[in-house]
């Protein structure tokens, strides 16, 4: 059974493969770069995050792997596949032509289609 | 009468209730150890901020920033699918069992599959083998070790044993002798295997007798009361092969017999044994 979609739909996911496009990295450590680089415009439940994971890794978007912190403690990092960066690719194409189509809308012109 | 939805104050009352929205239990203790993880980060980062905040009270605001933890658990339900893990964990110990199984059956038998690619070090065969158990019985001749060693294409040749009887009759001639012998070939090439010796090796003595090989026997019909050359089962192994061979019905005159391999076109095989032992 799929996720739900309304959890997955939107940004998040868009927000979720930015975030690791750059560097493996664990789940607090990517709500803690998310509100720092958003100023705190994006402040979601931080448990909404491992839904978003774990379907990403069903999908094969993403792989997870254990790491030891300085601290002892075992982090859970995940890696971007090749499969998850052409799915951010496709999702960024699509959040560009959304907000285009706003943006238009609230200018009261017809969208420029990419 | 509903559940009481009391909020999370701990770490583990968040995840009892998150596993709790969870019907696939072998995920539980990972999920309950990523979403610890994450909340201890948290807790401790608010500790750090905040320097005169408490423990619990730092804690408590790490729960409460994962959101509802039944509706996280519900999400998470399905995602973790019960059919699908519970196959892969049943998958799993099946190959593994199998895998057991293979290992038990196979040890007992890996002395056998490594004789088989190496060969024994020495074999009897049949006919040497009798020989050597009734040994007393016959009036050896000669029983010797040929020193030499022979070459051709890749083949090496070395009689391992020879033994030389006298008879006063036999089934060949009313005199004779006989001459049984263990040869040994080996070879670099796995699939090249030994040659048809016990087919195809014919024999000559000194005194111009020749003893048909069993293949020159069936093939030209020729008569087996004056002799003939052939032998036992071989023992064939990848990297070398023992024939188990004897020529018999030799001339009780005879001094040397010459061992003949010609089936391919040349002389490939000459070996001559003498009759009275030595090289």
């Amino acid at each position: 059974m799929k996720a739900d979609k309304s959890l997955l739909s939107g940004s998040a996911t868009l927000l979720v493969l930015s975030l690791l496009s750059g560097e493996d990295k664990y789940g607090y450590q990517m709500i803690a770069e998310l509100e720092a680089k958003s100023d705190h415009t994006f402040s979601m439940k931080e448990g909404t995050l491992y839904p978003i994971l774990h379907t990403l890794e069903k999908e094969g978007a993403v792989q997870s792997y254990e790491k030891a912190a300085p601290t002892g403690r075992t982090r859970k990092y995940y890696h971007i596949t090749k499969k998850g960066l052409r799915l951010l690719d496709t999702k960024k194409e699509e959040w560009t032509t959304f907000s285009q189509a706003v943006n238009a809308v609230l200018a009261g012109t017809t969208p420029v289609m990419a | 009468m509903d559940a009481p939805k009391a909020p999370p104050r701990t770490i583990d009352q968040f995840c009892g209730k998150v596993c709790s929205c969870v019907r696939f239990s072998p995920d539980h203790a990972a999920i309950s150890a990523e979403l610890t993880g994450h909340m201890e980060e948290h807790r401790d980062a608010l500790l750090e901020a905040n320097p005169g905040m408490t423990l619990w009270d730092a804690e408590s605001e790490a729960v409460r920033g994962m959101g509802d933890p039944e509706e996280l658990g519900r999400w998470l339900n399905q995602i973790h699918n019960p059919r699908l893990g519970w196959f892969q964990i049943w998958f799993r110990r099946v190959v593994w069992t199998l895998a057991v199984l293979v290992l038990l059956f196979a040890l007992p038998r890996a002395g056998e599959l490594v004789t088989n690619l190496t060969a024994p070090a020495s074999y009897d065969g049949i006919g040497m083998g009798h020989l050597l158990e009734h040994y007393d019985e016959y009036d050896v001749v000669a029983d010797f070790t040929p020193g030499a060693v022979w070459q051709y294409e890749g083949y090496t040749f070395s009689i391992q044993r020879a033994v030389v009887t006298h008879s006063e009759t036999s089934a060949y001639r009313d005199e004779a002798l006989h001459l049984s012998y263990l040869l040994k070939v080996t070879h670099s090439d796995p699939w090249q295997r030994g040659p048809e010796f016990r087919e195809w090796l014919w024999a000559e003595d000194d005194l111009g007798n020749r003893y048909p090989s069993r293949g020159e026997q069936a093939l030209y019909q020729l008569p087996t009361s004056a002799g003939d050359s052939s032998g036992n089962p071989s023992a064939v192994y990848p990297f070398a092969s023992y024939y188990d061979l004897w020529v018999g019905g030799i001339h009780p005159e005879a001094t040397s017999v010459t061992l003949h391999f010609d089936r391919f076109g040349e002389n490939a095989i000459s070996l001559t044994l003498p009759l009275k032992g030595g090289d």
